[in-house]
């Protein structure tokens, strides 16, 4: 406690002050790094990202001009490869509001370095999934009756559907978003502003507000992330629970239960705190960040995702459970479908990618400060979680009711192009975003080394 | 407006700088003993003070009640878009209510959240941007870890020379007078 009395009256010797002193300096031009220095493999890695972008705008247009029939969507199949990965998308836009949210309010002090690449994360996920939305409605150029505007035509949006509570929700979570990313880049942007030159710095003039580090500053800042953390996590909660009533709300079999909202939060943290460890494991080896991105960051991530895995199985057994103990028809055939039917090989690697071998790996302390064994294990559950939201959506609309109606679906081309250049299009944005904002917020990094908490690698 | 403008041309700042391992608290003590007015004292650091300067222009935030309030509108337009806009524009759809309240609660809570989280980046911006009137001593060595201690008084104050000699004596690094 004395040394939250007085900042500057710490416990540590004058060698360790001077110690400190020297890692803020470190800090500064280490974490800067990466946005003054660019090499030609990174402009070769933006110029392949661009291509598989441009390869699905030019397979998006085409379907635009062709119809939707382009797809593989047919009666009773209205449903796939864009819904689902609007699905996979806001579902991993959640690591960077779960992570940096629920750390921020436990005050983790392991949260520094983490932060920012899981905010970034929850941006451009979020837009990505706002896009599929676009994608998936067909005759885009109409979007503008989802928007409730007083018109002649005396249209206005049902709000009982559970698609325009997904407008709703979707557009709170990306503006708060944004909002929540910026907050903390405020102090990083100013220094910035003085430390770069060139064409970015009017940008991170305007951006840094004129920021000056006075405790005046600080204190607002400070509690605006206060409140703001704890509003988006309640706003994060709420955002993968409606995606989640999309489906709950349905009578269709296989969708029509209670625990789908929950379900699809978990599933959604799952695959977001996997694409987290992604990031850090990237970031760290390619911009040799290893005194920032350090082994107990990872070991503390990996307990977080062997307790979501535990967490996920928990749900996704009880869900299977249910429904297999009723035994409605309906719902069995579904269930069927996906057990011994014709999803089952995906299924079962869903169920070993996701949970088995998670579990297995991630209970192995040793494995956990392994950074190349994390990477492949979040990996495995991105895989793992695109194929369980393929499963959601397509046995059960696969197996209406009435027999005859059956269908079955495989994507076409189009669909597969846009799929790709969606992953592509969110790396894009996250290299291209390496050259504009720290990739680990600099203020808190040094806040961590000037209070004196700064573990030993 | 005139009044106003001629006033801070008569104010100057004396910025002190210090190294890290700098204590404060005896500085910030000496400086409230010479009863300076709210904003007037001013201290510049990379990361945010654990213990903030009791006295010396440090009244409390209200943001918190900025938030409530704006979160409350917010619930008030959620109602009115959804519940509202369902009575003008009546969807008869049999054993269904025209305005449904799970439907309302869902629409009002993202408005909510929404008004919320925006109003308190707002304020939070516009307080920031107000805070550079105040006049504040730079130096890029604060992003170093340094600390800057500004204070901004009249031209013809005469603790000037006071102040001058505190920071001396507290050992900064530079002392100017802007």
């Amino acid at each position: 406690m004395e040394a939250r009395k007085d900042f500057f009256l710490t416990k540590q010797k004058r060698a360790g002050e001077r110690a400190h002193w020297e890692l803020i300096q470190k800090a500064n031009s280490d974490l800067l790094a990466p946005m003054l220095r660019t090499g030609p493999a990174y402009y070769l890695i933006v110029a392949i990202l661009a291509l598989l972008v441009l390869a699905a705008a030019g397979a998006w247009t085409y379907m635009i001009q062709t119809g939707i029939g382009q797809t593989g969507l047919h009666p009773p199949i209205f449903w796939g490869i864009f819904i689902a990965s609007f699905v996979f998308w806001v579902g991993v836009s959640h690591s960077g509001t779960f992570i940096s949210g629920v750390l921020r309010i436990s005050n983790a002090e392991w949260r520094r370095p983490i932060t920012r690449i899981a905010e970034l994360m929850t941006l451009f996920s979020v837009i990505v999934a706002a896009l599929f939305i676009f994608v998936h409605l067909g005759r885009v150029w109409r979007f503008y009756y989802l928007i409730p505007y007083p018109n002649q035509r005396e249209i206005w949006p049902n709000f009982r559907s559970p698609l325009m509570w997904d407008a709703a929700a979707i557009f709170t979570y990306a503006t708060s978003s944004l909002i929540y990313l910026y907050i903390p880049l405020i102090p990083d942007f100013a220094l910035m502003r003085d430390r770069v030159t060139g064409w970015r710095r009017p940008f991170y003039r305007v951006l840094s507000l004129g920021w000056r580090g006075t405790q005046t500053e600080w204190r607002w800042l400070g509690m605006a992330i206060r409140i703001i953390t704890i509003l988006i996590v309640m706003v994060m909660i709420s955002v993968h629970s409606i995606v989640g009533f999309d489906f709950a709300v349905s009578l269709v079999p296989g969708w029509h239960s209670t625990i789908i909202p929950p379900y699809f939060v978990v599933g959604a943290i799952h695959s977001g705190m996997a694409t987290v460890v992604m990031g850090l494991y990237l970031l760290r080896k390619t911009y040799r960040l290893h005194d920032y991105i350090r082994l107990e960051h990872f070991d503390k991530m990996g307990k977080l995702m062997l307790l979501i895995t535990l967490l996920w199985g928990y749900f996704y057994f009880v869900e299977r459970q249910v429904v297999w103990f009723g035994g409605i028809p309906d719902e069995m055939t579904v269930l069927d479908a996906i057990l011994y039917g014709s999803y089952a090989p995906q299924h079962w690697v869903m169920i070993l990618f996701n949970f088995l071998i998670p579990l297995i790996a991630l209970s192995i302390p040793r494995f956990r400060r392994w950074p190349l064994g994390l990477l492949v294990i979040g990996v495995m559950i991105n895989i793992a979680m695109y194929i369980e939201r393929i499963l959601v959506i397509v046995p059960s609309l696969a197996h209406p009711r009435l027999e005859y109606a059956w269908g079955r679906y495989f994507p076409s081309w189009v669909e597969l192009t846009i799929l790709v250049g969606s992953f592509a299009f969110f790396l894009l944005l996250y290299v291209l975003a390496i050259k504009f904002v720290p990739m680990i917020s600099i203020w808190e990094e040094k806040e961590g080394i000037l209070h004196g908490r700064h573990e030993e690698r | 407006m005139a009044d106003t403008k001629s006033a801070e041309r008569r104010k100057k700042v004396i910025f002190g700088l210090f190294e890290p391992k700098t204590p404060m608290r005896p500085i910030i003590d000496r400086l409230n003993e010479m009863k300076f007015p709210a904003g007037t004292v001013e201290i510049s650091s990379a990361v945010p003070i654990l213990a903030q300067p009791v006295g010396v222009g440090w009244g409390r935030l209200h943001l918190f009640h900025v938030t409530m309030i704006a979160g409350a509108i917010g619930l008030l337009f959620g109602i009115l878009l959804a519940g509202g806009t369902a009575l003008l524009y009546p969807l008869r759809t049999g054993g269904k209510p025209i305005v449904s309240p799970s439907i309302v609660g869902i629409i009002s809570y993202e408005m909510m959240m929404l008004f919320a989280i925006v109003t308190t980046f707002v304020t939070m911006a516009v307080q920031i941007v107000r805070s550079r009137r105040a006049g504040v001593g730079c130096d890029p060595r604060i992003d170093e870890g340094f600390i800057g201690i500004s204070v901004r008084l009249d031209r013809e104050d005469p603790r000037s020379g006071t102040i001058r000699d505190l920071f001396q004596e507290a050992g900064a690094v530079e002392v100017e007078t802007e």
